[in-house]
């Protein structure tokens, strides 16, 4: 059975946070189940250029793996950061 | 203690003064002197049996004066029982009337005596135990209303606090008790935002206002910072679950208006479904419970998805707590939701009228069962106020949430503290007690995050982000980063000074960065800019800031944000 996981991202989104980001989209990246990994960034409230690297890292991990991403509930600063990189040409934000 | 008044009973009937089966003392009285010691002192006494014959005067004399005036309650009265060889009907009648407990006419058997006196005792125990019961419970009732006196001073304090009128936004309640578990929330946020929120907290009356307290708190200073309603939401459920009981939620529909963004974002955690109203008054849209209440589901499994539509769109969204549709008439019939549709106006302050005239001639009554709300919301009217609002605000005048006062914050750290201590959260701090909203502040916080990770990894650690390109690139470069942070010296350092509405920057926040290091070069994106992993920071640097100067040999790097 095929499924979409999320992941929940914390309130500060940067370098400090590639290692448990790593662990977690590694996890999901290496089960054949999961057909779509979905980034919600509710709760974050700042992102640097880090992240958005780790985004776009992840959507090549995704496309290499036959996986989709996409990314929800980004609101003010983060969404204004993630369209200033124009990650949405990359990744759909919702 | 039982008086007996001499002659009451044969002397050899009572044996060493005790009254055989009789639970209690018994005093004798042979004097008119002895009677009226005790008169004065009848509340140490249960029983008097009261010799009809004694004294001359008749019982009828001390039974006036045994059941005394006044001020002592019948509680503690003695019960008189009048021993008499007079059978006549009309004087014992007049004994009951004037307040005899019980007569007993000579010769009589003393098994029924005591009987009778232990009949007498017992009620006069329930009297006074059902007295004793009345003032615990008025003394209960009247500190119950000195609690419920204060509880509402505080309650009204905090709900007046959150009430704000906001254009397009009409509603109405009406609590079934003395305090409500239904709340309508509004707040604006600091850059032209705003925020409604109906939450409904499980049970009635004061129980559940409490629950709503931390909800309406949490809300106002949250809405005040202009935090997203989705950070809302996550702040307000961590709470309820950390500080109420478990069985203890509360269902909530929540609507963020962004006027920057022309859209309007709902959320619905157990309450009825939201309806679109077109300008005809026709339901065209519905959006159910997607969700659980707040207070149950931990961080991990609560979900803020939203639902997003236009700022502009015509009509309105209805919403209302459950009490309405379920409120019964006389005949125990629902309200029900096709009766609420049926109240439904073309305008939404109208329909909210109409909903509540509709009500109350279907309840026939204006005391309803249960909490009642509901609350109709209209975009566009929104909207249009806010542009006519800014229309009169000059462009580029200060929100009067953001502090004027010039302030200059610096920081050095070296060495190892470069890697122990994060000079954002520093900052974040400053921020924090400064008052800045949620938004400049989470803008300022991201070019100083940018800014100072630059510095360290690159200015002092010399670190190359072309690194992260390869496979399992930011592991690569943690890894190498950890490896040159092991090997820092005092003469590595990091500065970085914040100035707000400085002469040098009037109106503007100005961020310098300066680092130990022989200068970096941020990069300029190329083609392939979007793919990259890395060399976004410079891109992102100069969207937020509203001047970024990088001076020789690139160590040094001053931006200009404006809040």
């Amino acid at each position: 059975m095929s499924t979409d996981e999320t992941i929940r991202l914390d309130e500060r989104f940067d370098f400090s946070y590639h290692r448990t980001f790593h662990e977690s989209c590694k996890v999901l990246l290496e089960r054949p189940s999961v057909k779509k990994i979905t980034l919600d960034l509710a709760k974050t409230r700042y992102m640097d250029s880090s992240a958005l690297g780790m985004l776009v890292q992840l959507k090549k991990k995704c496309d290499e793996a036959g996986k989709g991403v996409a990314i929800v509930n980004a609101t003010g600063q983060v969404r204004e950061t993630l369209e200033i990189a124009n990650i949405q040409k990359l990744i759909p934000l919702a | 203690m039982c008086l007996l008044v001499k002659g009451a009973l044969e002397s050899d009937v009572v044996q060493d003064d005790r009254g055989g089966d009789l639970p209690l003392n018994i005093a004798i009285a042979s004097s008119k002197r002895d009677i009226g010691h005790w008169v004065a002192n009848r509340e140490e006494l249960d029983l008097v049996l009261l010799n009809d014959q004694f004294g001359g005067g008749g019982a009828l004399t001390f039974l006036g004066m045994f059941r005394g005036k006044g001020a002592m309650k019948k509680a503690y009265e003695p019960s008189v029982v009048i021993i008499s060889s007079n059978d006549d009907q009309s004087f014992i009648n007049r004994c009951f009337s004037e307040g005899a407990a019980d007569y007993l006419i000579k010769p009589f058997s003393i098994g029924l005596l005591v009987q009778k006196a232990k009949a007498l005792l017992r009620e006069r125990w329930l009297t006074r135990k059902i007295d004793a019961q009345n003032q615990r419970l008025q003394l209960l009732i009247a500190e119950s209303s000195r609690e419920e006196q204060l509880a509402r001073f505080t309650y009204d304090f905090l709900v007046s606090r959150v009430y704000k009128e906001l254009p397009g936004v009409y509603a109405a309640s009406s609590s079934s008790r003395a305090f409500s578990g239904d709340l309508i929330l509004r707040a604006k946020g600091p850059v032209g935002q705003a925020y409604v929120m109906l939450v409904d907290a499980t049970g009635h009356g004061l129980s559940a206002a409490i629950t709503l307290l931390p909800v309406a708190t949490t809300f106002t200073t949250m809405a005040a910072k202009g935090f997203s309603l989705q950070q809302i939401l996550f702040e307000l459920n961590k709470r309820l679950l950390r500080d109420t009981p478990p069985d203890r939620f509360v269902g909530a529909i929540a609507i963020e208006m962004d006027v920057n963004r022309s859209e309007v974002r709902l959320w619905n955690g157990g309450m009825p479904p939201l309806m679109k109203v077109s300008k005809t008054g026709v339901i065209e849209h519905q959006f159910p419970s997607r969700h659980m209440a707040l207070g149950i589901l931990d961080d991990r499994h609560f979900d803020v998805s939203v639902e997003t539509h236009a700022l502009t769109d015509e009509g309105y969204w209805f919403f209302y707590s459950d009490g309405l549709t379920e409120q019964p008439n006389a005949d125990g019939e629902p309200f029900s939701r096709d009766r609420l549709e049926s109240a439904l106006m073309p305008d939404p302050e109208d329909a909210v009228n109409n909903v509540f005239n509709a009500l109350f001639a279907f309840a026939g009554k204006e005391k309803f069962h249960d909490d009642i709300s509901c609350c109709s919301l209209a975009p566009k009217v929104f909207w249009e106020a806010s542009q006519q609002t800014v229309e009169r605000s000059p462009t580029g005048e200060w929100s009067p949430e953001i502090p004027r006062s010039p302030f200059v914050y610096n920081v050095v750290l070296s060495g190892p503290q470069l890697a122990k201590v994060s000079m954002p959260a520093l900052c974040s701090g400053v921020m924090q007690q400064l008052d800045l909203p949620n938004e400049p502040m989470a803008k300022v916080m991201t070019v100083v995050t940018e800014l100072v990770s630059n510095a360290i990894d690159h200015g002092v650690l010399r670190l190359d982000s072309s690194l992260k390109e390869q496979e399992s690139g930011f592991l690569a470069y943690a890894e190498e980063r950890e490896s040159r942070v092991r090997e820092l010296t005092e003469k590595d350092r990091v500065s970085l000074k914040m100035a707000w509405n400085s002469p040098e920057a009037p109106g503007l926040l100005l961020i310098q960065v300066i680092d130990s290091g022989t200068g970096f070069d941020m990069g300029e994106e190329g083609d392939d800019a979007l793919t990259r992993v890395s060399g976004r920071g410079l891109q992102l640097l100069r969207r937020l800031c509203a001047s970024l100067e990088i001076r020789s040999p690139g160590n040094n790097i001053i931006a200009c944000v404006s809040l």
